[in-house]
Formats: structure tokens, C-alpha cells, sequence
């Protein structure tokens, strides 16, 4: 499956060039500083160095505009850890278990498991790309809308009741953002809950709503609060705790194994992968794990669940863009908008005729996620400092940013008018007990569902016997009662193990 | 109501802005030194699409005809109905120009969501690009013709799934093919997508076992899908040997009529037009001459954009033409 | 707040999730009067409903709860007051983000958030917010490709 002499040539090309290689960190870098930025996305960030590579040869040009990709890969999980704000849908399960974390002192562990394991997950995804790019390709294009509807359910059904007083409030909390999610447009045509804003036809904007609902409404909170970790000896920045903490990772192989198959299947389904995968994989640590209660107070596994899957996301959608053409999302589009300015037409062909390069891209995004591990250090190790802020300099700053960011996204008020409106919801939910990340996954998932059920419904014609010719998503829910039974049957049996402790 | 409030406001920020920084922009108005600011390209997609690429290939040498800088500034969202809102509320001043997938998208914003702006209220510099729906299907697909996949719908009309994007041109051009061979459309089984990207991903992954979509964004992937008919009255680029409508529609007995998947290249408002009419050949002419330049030619073309100049008139009238077509069926795109 | 035995009402636990339910009752609403198809309330209904009932199910707890919690201190009404007055403050930021320009309304924002957050030296309230607000208006300029108003700056 790897064409040998064509890697050899690929070495070739990258060892003789030294351009290739001079523009990997500039482009890490950048990456890390836009990705942190709440609202700034990473096809935002390659957009906006996209005109700087049109004079460039064509493999530096791609390698430059990759690196940026997996800068701003990691960059958006940064903020997702100190601060809640999750820069971009898929860094969303990162702050589940990453801001408690941080709140609790151990902001440098959670930075340096994030980090790790997203160097892991980026090097895995490519690994796999790098054997099997066409398989990969071909298995992602087979995922149609019984399988993700499947998947999408599944996510949701998992992170449901995610935290929270009771399950009533867990689930109208999710069913709320469910309904959010629905606004606008649906993929059959239907325009409602718009009141007449032309602004939310496509629906709420997500990401204003996620950074108001999980971000914003949190500093509210924070307000009588002095610093961000309560504990004075525990507001220090240390490299050897960053470095600590992304040992821990290798403590977790089958989590972060887990989590990058997710990412490289799921996150390279074109246009939704990579903001369920994070939530698939985390709901599938959460759910594996015998410490079931940790998650969501600040557990690591949950981090290098998230972490490995949004990360390893890139190698898949990669696959879809060389092999097929299909860009997955905004940075594969960006991708092959820049192909396009070189006189190249990314796909088959290209793929076929090209195999040296396609090869050396890959090739140099290994390299890209080894120095990523270096550049990451010491770009969270300066982030890390703003623990040492007092709060009342870093909430309103924080609020700022984010009002920015979110006008960034579209270059309009409505950003920051849905920012803010989802703050003061947030605000007001959680401090009435309702776990405001069901909503945000509600939100992000509702849409999912929607449209992938409403299309198998189509598809089948209103048959509900057509999803038997559509085996994989039978075999998805199967695998999906099949793991809810055996976490069930193990929960009783460790509840009765429990009690006859206690009558013993 | 909304809208209008939108409107003032932004407009009297801008001059408010523009007080201090730029030094009365009205009063310059009235020197006509036209130009004498940087132009913005308007794009009401995001990043990366047919429209995107074209604007940023031809902004160098708009930007040497023109004599100022030329900027290109992405506005998406709505199907592009929150970029035409926006761009009909900015001065017309000659600096910004928008390049748009004008046709079908204008009339389709308005026949389907309720936009409050009429076709005519734009007006076509010019529209190089002219995107055809194309019928087709996976390579693993039992069809060879266009006739096969009639003749089963026609035997049993749930026998076949069909993608296309609701409220598009395809979908237009999905109804008067079914239409013309008396096909039942609410009894089709037929799956809809919210934009060509995925529509034709499912086309080509076989989720559905045909597609009409525009058949441009089938180029880079062509081994993969087998085109049964083309929405055109002449061949298309890259699929020369596609059957076309006209000729189909002919050998069947019925009107051949269709639309154009999508008319792309320079937009500006009427309003401007008629307001300002020298700035207004000011910047035609750039468009014509950069459209013209060799030297564009070449890199448009290697990057596979179209640089035909048809002008004005011509342009319009295939604008008007679509727009006209698309209200006359716009029963057709109608839900059930 | 009422101790002993009788009906206790959480009235802002009973509004918020009444409120909640009431939009999504408005929004099912609307979504049935643009069409009955299946295609337009596959999910939403059937969400829509199973959030009406939950409203039920939570009201109801917000009635009957007999147990008392303790009602807020003193000092918990000045937190809440400071919480609030950050509320309010951000949302006049963002209201008059286009009236008074972004340059001004940024800068009186991290003013009046520091002076909420307890910062009472005046030297810093004055020159901090002018200093960040400089700092982020010309930054976002470099990194956004979208003009934003400002007065000033």
C-alpha cells in the first residue's frame, strides 16, 4: 500500500529543499497564536496566510499552510483549558475535563496532556494517512446518513445527562439545545424560528453561542473571585509540571488510541467530522471508564479523549482532500484553494500522478507534530501566565476577546450580539443547576441529527426497513446497545458489590 | 423593519468614522477624484469556493487597471442574501464591487426567503462563469443513460433515490425534467442537501443513487461519477461528450426548458449605476480591460477560471433571462 | 426562604425553566405554522415535546421542594450585585459597540469591569484600559479582514 519508490523520492524532495522546511515553524507559530485566539478558527488563520504563499514554490506553500493547520489545531485548545472558551467547536469536550483542571491548580499538567496527546493524535492520523490514504478516503466517503445519524445519536445519547443537579435538568438543558440548534434553515428547505433575522437563517452561530454559553457566563461567575486557581502555590508556572503532565498521556494508551481512530474516521467525515469526534471520543472515555463520576471535575483521561480525536481529525479530512478532492471543511477548502492558485487540481489525478508529493506533505507533517511538541512547550508555557493575572483584569480582557472573536467570525454585530445573549442564558441556567454543556452539545449535535435522520428518512422513503440495507449503521447501533448494556450490568454489579460491603 | 434600522445605522457609523479618519468622504464625492481609495471585492461565500478563488486571481490586475488597491472582502451566510443586504446598504461610492454567483442565487434569495430586495435592483458587469446542473451518478451505478434512470422512475418513481439541493437551480431544473415526462415528483424518493459539497460527495459516494448538481465541482473527481445528462443548450467544458438537455427534451417531446446552475463574475447595484454613471464606466472598463489583459488570461486559466468578457448587456439579459425562468417556476421550488 | 412544612415556591428556579419551556412552545409553534411535514418536524417536535414535559416535571420540583436552603447572607447579596452589574456593563459594551465605536466602548468596558472587580487606583483605572484597548483595536485590525468602527483610534 506504500508506494516505495515514491517515498523515496518524497524524502528526496524534502531533504534538497530547504524551503520546505524553513517555513514548518513560522507556520506552527502562527497557527498557536490565531487557534488561541477565541473565534479566530484555523481555516480563519490559514485564510489569512493564504496570499503570503502564492509566492512561494508549491510544496513549501502547502507545507506552510499545514503547519498552520496544526498549529491552530492545538492553538484553540489553549484557552478551551485556562479560560473555558473552547476557540473552536472542536476543542469543546477539551474543556470539559481541561478547565476544571486548570481551576484546581493544574493548569500545567492539563496543558501538557493536552499537548502531548494532541502530538500523539496528529503523528497517528498521519501515520495511518501515510499507509493507507486511499482506504481511509474510501471508508470515510462510504459514511453516509444512516451511519452518521447513528454516530450523531450515539453522541448525544452519551453525553445527554452530562453533569448536572438531576436528569430532568440534564435533559432539558439538552433537549434546549437541541432545539437551539434546529433554528434556521433545514437541509430540506424549511426556514423556521427566525423571527425575521435575516442573521439566523443558516442558524444560531455556533461558535458566539458555545464561547457566551461555556466561556462568558463562567466569568460571570468569577466575578468575586480574586485569581483563577484559588491557591497561591499552585498559580505557578512550571515547565517540569507541563512536562509531568504530558507524561501522563502514555498513562492512557487505550484512551488516546481510542480517541485518534475516532478522530481519523469520524473527524473526516466532510463538513461535521471534527466537532463530534472530540464529543464521541470523550463520551466513549467517559463511558469505558470505571471512575465514571471523575469526568466532567477535572479527570485527565477526558483531556487526551478530546485531544487525540479533534487532533487526529486532520490527518483524516487530509485523506479526504489528496485522495478524493472533497474538502471536509474550511482548511481543506483553504487547502485546495491553494492548490488551485499553484495550477493544481487536488484528487484522484492529482493524487495518481503525484504520489512524491502527496508523500512529502505527509512526511512533512510528521515532522510538523514532532516540533509542535517543542513549539507547543513554550507557547502554552507563556500562556500559562495568565493564571498569574487577577481576575479583575482578566475577566473584562477575557469578555473583550471574546466579543472580538466573535465579531471576527463574520465581520458582523451578530456575533457579539449572540455572544452575549448566550452568556446571560448561560449565567442564568447554571447558576439554577443546569449543566450548560448539554446545551452546547445539543447545540452542536441537534443540527447533526437533524439533518442526517432527515436525510435517511428521505433516503428510505419513510420506510423505517431501509436502514436494514445499511448495514454499518445497524452494526453502529448494535455496538451502541451492546456497550450501554455492559456499562449498565458492570454499574449494578459494582452497586451490589458496594452494598454488601456495607451490610458486611 | 429591521433592515432599514440596520441600514441607518451603519450608515451614519460610517460617516461618523469616516469624519475623523477619512476626512468627509461627501465632499470628495462632489470633486469626483475617482479613484482615489482602495476597492473591495465583495464575496457573499466563504473562503475557498468558485467565487473566493475568482475574485483573489483577478485582483492584482483589477488592482493595475483600476489604479488603487483592490481588496477581497468575505461576506457568507443566508445563501448569500446577508451579502446582498449588505452590500445594498453601502454608499454608492464605486468602491466596493461584488463578484457573485449572481444567478441563480439573487433570485433564489428572494423566491425562497423572503428577501426584500428585487432581481433588478443589481446589475451585471459581466459573467464569465456559467456552471451547468448535471445529472449523474456513481461509477458503481447500474445507469448508463439518462433514458435508463427515466425509464425506472417511470416503471416506479420510489425505485430511485435522487440528491439535489432544495431551493437551487438543480432542483428547478429536477422538476421540469420530471415534469416533462410526467413523472410524480412528490412520489420520488428525494434527498436533499444543503449545498453542492455535499450533494455531490453523496453523489459520488453513492449514498443516493443519482444527483443533480452543478457540474463544475465534478471536474477534479470525474473518474469517479458518470454523467448521464447536462443542463445546457451547448457543451460543457469537460464533459463534451454529456448529453445535453435541449437535445434529450427534443427526442422526448417536451419545451426544453432550463435554468443556468449559476451565472458568476462582477456585480454591482443598479443604484450605482444610475447614480453615478462615470464612476460607473470607470470601473467597468477596469473590470473589461483587467478581464482582457493577457497576462490574466494565462494565470485565470491555468487555475481553471473563466475569463470570457461578454459585457454588460449580455450579461444582464442572461441574468434577467434565469431570474425570470426561476420565478416562473417557482412553484416548482416550493415543498409539498 | 419560608421555613416549616408548607409549600415552598422557588419563584426564579420556576421562571427561568418556564420561560425556557415557553420559547420552545413559541418556537414549535412557529415551526408548525410554516408546515406539517414531516420533513420540517421530524426532530423538532418530538424534542419540543419531551421539553414540555420536563418543564412539568421541574416546576413541579420547584413547588413541592420542602427542605430549605439556607437563604443568601448579606455578603452573598454584594457578590451577586457585583455578578449583575458585570452583566449589565457587558451588555451596554456590546450595545454600543456600533454607536460609540469600538475604540471607546472597549475601553469604558475594561474600566468598569476593573472597577467592578474591586480595582479602586486610578491611574490604573485610567490608563490600563487604554493601553489594552489600543493593543486590541490595532491587533484585530492587522488580524481581521473586516473594517469595525472606531471613533477615535
Amino acid at each position: 500500500m506504500i508506494d516505495l519508490d515514491a517515498a523515496g523520492s518524497a524524502v528526496a524532495l524534502l531533504a534538497g529543499s530547504l524551503d520546505a522546511w524553513i517555513w514548518v515553524i513560522p507556520g506552527l507559530l502562527i497557527g498557536l497564536v490565531f487557534g488561541a485566539m477565541p473565534g479566530i478558527s484555523v481555516s480563519m488563520a490559514m485564510a489569512l496566510v493564504l496570499p503570503a504563499t502564492l509566492y512561494m514554490e508549491f510544496l513549501p506553500a502547502i507545507i506552510f499552510l499545514t503547519s498552520v493547520y496544526t498549529g491552530a489545531g492545538f492553538g484553540g485548545s489553549v484557552p478551551a483549558v485556562l479560560m473555558n472558551i473552547p476557540g473552536t467547536s472542536s476543542a469543546v469536550a477539551t474543556t470539559f475535563d481541561g478547565y476544571p483542571m486548570a481551576r484546581a491548580g493544574k493548569h500545567n499538567e492539563a496543558l501538557g496532556l493536552a499537548l502531548v496527546a494532541s502530538c500523539l493524535g496528529v503523528l497517528g492520523s498521519y501515520i495511518v494517512l501515510f499507509v493507507l490514504v486511499q482506504p481511509l478516503a474510501e471508508l470515510v466517503l462510504r459514511i453516509g446518513p444512516f451511519e452518521m445519524a447513528a454516530i450523531a445519536i450515539w453522541g448525544m445519547i452519551l453525553l445527554g445527562s452530562l453533569g448536572g443537579k438531576s436528569l430532568s435538568r440534564g435533559l432539558f438543558a439538552a433537549g434546549i439545545g437541541i432545539l437551539i440548534g434546529t433554528v434556521g434553515m433545514n437541509t430540506a428547505g424549511y426556514l423556521r424560528g427566525t423571527a425575521n433575522i435575516p442573521e439566523l437563517l443558516d442558524g444560531v452561530p455556533t461558535i458566539p453561542a458555545m464561547v457566551g454559553l461555556l466561556a462568558a457566563s463562567q466569568l460571570f461567575g468569577l466575578v468575586n473571585t480574586h485569581f483563577l486557581v484559588e491557591s497561591e502555590e499552585d498559580r505557578q508556572i512550571s515547565l517540569r509540571r507541563i512536562i509531568a503532565g504530558g507524561m501522563m498521556t502514555f498513562r492512557h494508551p487505550v484512551t488516546l488510541i481510542r480517541g485518534s481512530m475516532i478522530g481519523a474516521l469520524v473527524g473526516a467525515a466532510p463538513g461535521v467530522g471534527s466537532s463530534i469526534s472530540n464529543l464521541l471520543s470523550y463520551a466513549e472515555a467517559r463511558r469505558a471508564s470505571k471512575d465514571r463520576d471523575s469526568f466532567g471535575k477535572g479527570n485527565p483521561e477526558g483531556v487526551i479523549a478530546s485531544e487525540s480525536a479533534n487532533s487526529s481529525s486532520e490527518g483524516g479530512s487530509m485523506a479526504t482532500m489528496l485522495a478524493l478532492g472533497i474538502p471536509g471543511g474550511g482548511a481543506t477548502a483553504i487547502l485546495l484553494a491553494a492548490f488551485a492558485m499553484h495550477n493544481v487540481v487536488g484528487g484522484p489525478r492529482f493524487m495518481d500522478q503525484n504520489r512524491d508529493i502527496v508523500y512529502a506533505i505527509i512526511l512533512s507533517n510528521f515532522a510538523q507534530a514532532v516540533l509542535l511538541l517543542f513549539v507547543g512547550t513554550g507557547f502554552v508555557f507563556c500562556a500559562s501566565a495568565i493564571v498569574r493575572l487577577p481576575l479583575r483584569f482578566l475577566i473584562p480582557c477575557v469578555l473583550v476577546m471574546a466579543t472580538m472573536g466573535s465579531f471576527a467570525i463574520e465581520g458582523s454585530i451578530a456575533g457579539p450580539a449572540t455572544l452575549f445573549v448566550f452568556a446571560v442564558l448561560g449565567w442564568l441556567m447554571s447558576s439554577a443547576g443546569y449543566p450548560v454543556a448539554a446545551v452546547v452539545v445539543g447545540l452542536l449535535l441537534g443540527r447533526l441529527i437533524e439533518t442526517e435522520m432527515l436525510r435517511a428518512w428521505q433516503l428510505a422513503g419513510g420506510d423505517p426497513a431501509e436502514v436494514l440495507n445499511h448495514p454499518a449503521a445497524i452494526g453502529i447501533i448494535l455496538l451502541m446497545c451492546l456497550s450501554l448494556g455492559v456499562s449498565a450490568w458492570q454499574e449494578r454489579r459494582r452497586r451490589r458489590a458496594k452494598d454488601l460491603i456495607g451490610v458486611g | 423593519m429591521t433592515l432599514r434600522r440596520n441600514a441607518v445605522s451603519r450608515r451614519t457609523l460610517l460617516a461618523a468614522a469616516g469624519g475623523a479618519a477619512l476626512a468627509a468622504p461627501a465632499t470628495l464625492r462632489a470633486q469626483g477624484a475617482y479613484p482615489e481609495r482602495p476597492l473591495t471585492i465583495l464575496v457573499p461565500f466563504a473562503t475557498g469556493g468558485y467565487n473566493d478563488r475568482y475574485a483573489r486571481a483577478i485582483a492584482p490586475f483589477l488592482q493595475k487597471h483600476f489604479g488603487q488597491p483592490v481588496v477581497v472582502q468575505n461576506r457568507p451566510g443566508g445563501s448569500t442574501m446577508l451579502g446582498n443586504m449588505f452590500y445594498l446598504q453601502q454608499p454608492d461610492d464605486g468602491y466596493m464591487v461584488m463578484v457573485h454567483s449572481a444567478g441563480p442565487f439573487i433570485p433564489l434569495s428572494i423566491l425562497t426567503r423572503n428577501a426584500q430586495y428585487k432581481a433588478d435592483d443589481f446589475w451585471m458587469i459581466n459573467l464569465p462563469s456559467r456552471d451547468s446542473t448535471l445529472l449523474a451518478c456513481a461509477t458503481n451505478k447500474p445507469f448508463n443513460t439518462v433514458e435508463e434512470v427515466i425509464a425506472q422512475l417511470k416503471r416506479d418513481p420510489r425505485s430511485i433515490s435522487v440528491g439535489v439541493q432544495p431551493a437551487s437551480a438543480d432542483l428547478v431544473n429536477l422538476a421540469l425534467l420530471m415534469q416533462g415526462h410526467g413523472i410524480d415528483r412528490s412520489r420520488m424518493r428525494i434527498v436533499t442537501y444543503d449545498g453542492g459539497g455535499p450533494a455531490r460527495t453523496a453523489t459520488m459516494g453513492g449514498h443516493v443513487d443519482v444527483g443533480f448538481v452543478g457540474g463544475e465541482g465534478f471536474l477534479p473527481v470525474k473518474d469517479r461519477i458518470r454523467p448521464l445528462l447536462a443542463f445546457a443548450d451547448e457543451k460543457v467544458d469537460g464533459f463534451e461528450e454529456t448529453p445535453l438537455i435541449t437535445d434529450h427534451a427534443k427526442a422526448a417531446g417536451f419545451a426544453d426548458e432550463f435554468v443556468d446552475g449559476s451565472q458568476r463574475g462582477f456585480v454591482v447595484s443598479k443604484k450605482f449605476r444610475d447614480a453615478a454613471p462615470e464612476r460607473y464606466r470607470i470601473m467597468a472598463q477596469a473590470i473589461e480591460r483587467a478581464t482582457k489583459d493577457p497576462e490574466c488570461v494565462t494565470t485565470l486559466k491555468g487555475q481553471q477560471l473563466a475569463t470570457t468578457w461578454y459585457g454588460p448587456e449580455a450579461s444582464n439579459q442572461a441574468y434577467l433571462r434565469s431570474a425570470s425562468l426561476m420565478e416562473k417556476y417557482s412553484d416548482l421550488l416550493k415543498q409539498a | 426562604m419560608r421555613e416549616g412544612g408548607g409549600i415552598r415556591i422557588e419563584w426564579g428556579q420556576l421562571a427561568l425553566v418556564t420561560a425556557l419551556a415557553g420559547l420552545a412552545l413559541a418556537y414549535l409553534i412557529d415551526a408548525r405554522s410554516v408546515s406539517l411535514s414531516t420533513q420540517n418536524l421530524l426532530l423538532l417536535q418530538p424534542t419540543a415535546i419531551i421539553v414540555l414535559i420536563l418543564w412539568a416535571v421541574i416546576a413541579y420540583g420547584c413547588i413541592r421542594r420542602g427542605e430549605t436552603d439556607e437563604g443568601p447572607s448579606k455578603a452573598d447579596w454584594a457578590g451577586r450585585a457585583r455578578v449583575l452589574a458585570m452583566v449589565a456593563a457587558f451588555g451596554a459594551f456590546i450595545f454600543s459597540l456600533e454607536r460609540i465605536g469600538y475604540d471607546i466602548a472597549m475601553a469604558l468596558f475594561v474600566c468598569a469591569g476593573l472597577w467592578i472587580g474591586g480595582e479602586r487606583r486610578p491611574l490604573v483605572l485610567v490608563l490600563f484600559p487604554l493601553i489594552f484597548t489600543a493593543a486590541a483595536i490595532l491587533g484585530f485590525r492587522a488580524l481581521v479582514p473586516y473594517p469595525f468602527p472606531t471613533t477615535l483610534l
